[in-house]
């Protein structure tokens, strides 16, 4: 996909409509949430079910989420960065944790089979493009060697840790590592994500 | 492979700048994620570092096909979000300047002009009521109809909200005092809920499917009790049809719930059509 004025300009647009979001929340008005869950309420729940495999808990975390992010508006720095990192990553953060949480206590696992884009096939990234933001992803993440593209999923979408990821993969630490390393290096330069100017978003 | 070609040690004795990366995915063991926290906290010069990974982190939920939350969940999101809002005084609320409180003392009219007032309120009161008992039959007909995973899930709510209440240590309204609003014939394709909160002056409503209004006027929310219908509020809806927000009024004592087109700044007593109902 190459990058055009258009998608240029809606990107910008979608920049703009999140700052306003942002300031919303900071000066304490819910209908900020309310606009932020309208816009993003759906990734977010896709995010947290597709971690969690169970739509109650998923909406719980999901609840949490936007909660949270309410509660932390008052206080927030919007140089930190975008509203939607700042929510995506705190439900993120959570359904991985209650992930976890779940697992050590019934002694669960991953299994790699199970993973949704382990066996990402060529028709699924051709299926996909609503959005620019979705259609600027996949396409990253495509693009990826598909050994780079596993660990960042097992990572991200399993909750498993870098060193739970060697043993499920069966390759050194390191490489795990160094794969996670070049998979986000390249992701970050594809996507153009913009410096922020402060701590990141973890406010969970 | 060049990913292969990365040190083999063990992650212990990594630099923590290398761990962010993995940080920011959330994928370092605890101990490692704790090193990484306070290398963060001591290190601002790697702020916008750090933040640029959690921003490509933060990309990859759109790797998966969208999906459509139940809609209960938005209610649960505002109910939680505003309730916190009411507590905190911070509330968006129904158009200030509009008769938000009920009207104690009508404004002199002519008695001719008070019948035929109250003649006319009397037929839109029988008129509100008869649309919310027939939105209420249909309603309920529908849900009877609907499968016990209906039931079931209702039953999972109305438990996680109490999970909630008291993980919150406050009272949150329940899933279950949230009240279905759907349009009438003038009002078409509206739906909406009215959710009741502890405070029992203001209830947050969300409403979409609004028809566009007139230049000049609004919609005036009214808490119907018996025959007497008491204006709750003003609102115009966002471009797209939809509303959110607080209305006033004592939920306790209405019956229903209705929702009329009003001139600019609302009316003592309704005057326009009726755009949605819902019992209370």
């Amino acid at each position: 996909m190459v990058s055009t004025e258009a998608d240029d300009r809606l990107h910008d647009d979608a920049q703009r409509a999140d700052a306003a979001i942002l300031q919303r929340i900071v000066e304490r008005d819910p209908r900020g949430v309310e606009m932020l869950y309208d816009r993003y309420g759906g990734v977010a729940y896709a995010l947290a079910l597709r971690i969690l495999r169970d739509a109650g808990a998923a909406e719980d975390v999901v609840q949490e989420a936007f909660f949270n992010v309410w509660r932390q508006g008052a206080t927030y720095n919007t140089a930190r960065g975008t509203v939607r990192t700042w929510l995506l990553t705190v439900v993120h953060h959570r359904a991985i944790d209650r992930v976890r949480t779940m697992r050590a206590k019934t002694r669960g696992d991953v299994t790699i089979d199970a993973m949704l884009f382990l066996q990402a096939k060529e028709d699924t990234w051709a299926t996909v493009s609503e959005g620019l933001e979705r259609e600027r992803i996949q396409h990253a993440v495509a693009t990826l060697p598909p050994e780079q593209r596993q660990v960042v999923e097992m990572a991200y979408f399993a909750g498993l840790t870098h060193v739970e990821i060697a043993e499920r993969v069966g390759i050194p630490l390191g490489t795990v590592k160094g794969r996670i390393r070049l998979a986000m290096e390249k992701l970050r330069d594809a996507l153009r994500v913009p410096e922020a100017h402060g701590r990141g978003m973890e406010q969970t | 492979m060049m990913a292969d070609a990365f040190d083999q040690t063990s992650h212990r004795h990594d630099d923590p700048v290398s761990l962010l990366e993995a940080y920011a995915l959330h994928a370092l063991p605890e101990a490692d994620a704790r090193a990484a926290e306070a290398f963060l906290a001591t290190h601002p010069e790697r702020a916008a570092e750090y933040a640029q990974w959690e921003g490509t982190a933060a990309m990859l939920p759109y790797l998966l096909e969208p999906a459509s939350p139940p809609p209960q969940l938005r209610t649960r999101v505002l109910a939680r979000v505003y309730t916190d809002a009411i507590a905190a005084s911070a509330l968006p609320d129904v158009d200030a300047t509009a008769p938000v409180t009920p009207v104690a003392v009508p404004p002199p009219i002519a008695l001719s002009m008070w019948r035929e007032r109250r003649t006319r309120l009397r037929v839109w009161v029988q008129g509100a009521v008869a649309a919310v008992l027939v939105f209420a039959v249909i309603g309920l007909g529908a849900w009877a109809l609907s499968l016990q995973s209906g039931v079931q899930v209702r039953d999972r709510l109305i438990a996680e909200q109490g999970r909630v209440v008291a993980e919150q240590g406050r009272e949150i309204a329940a899933i279950g005092a949230t009240r279905t609003i759907a349009g009438t014939q003038s009002g078409g394709a509206a739906r909406g809920q009215l959710l009741r909160l502890t405070d029992p002056q203001a209830a947050v409503l969300t409403i979409s499917g609004l028809p566009p209004l007139a230049q000049g006027t609004v919609y005036q929310v009214w808490f119907v009790r018996g025959m007497t219908p008491v204006g709750a509020g003003v609102f115009a809806p966002n471009p797209d049809g939809t509303w959110s927000g607080l209305v006033r009024g004592d939920v306790t004592v209405a019956q229903a719930v209705a929702i009329s087109v009003e001139p600019m700044g609302g009316s003592p007593a309704p005057t326009g059509d009726i755009v949605a109902t819902g019992m209370l």
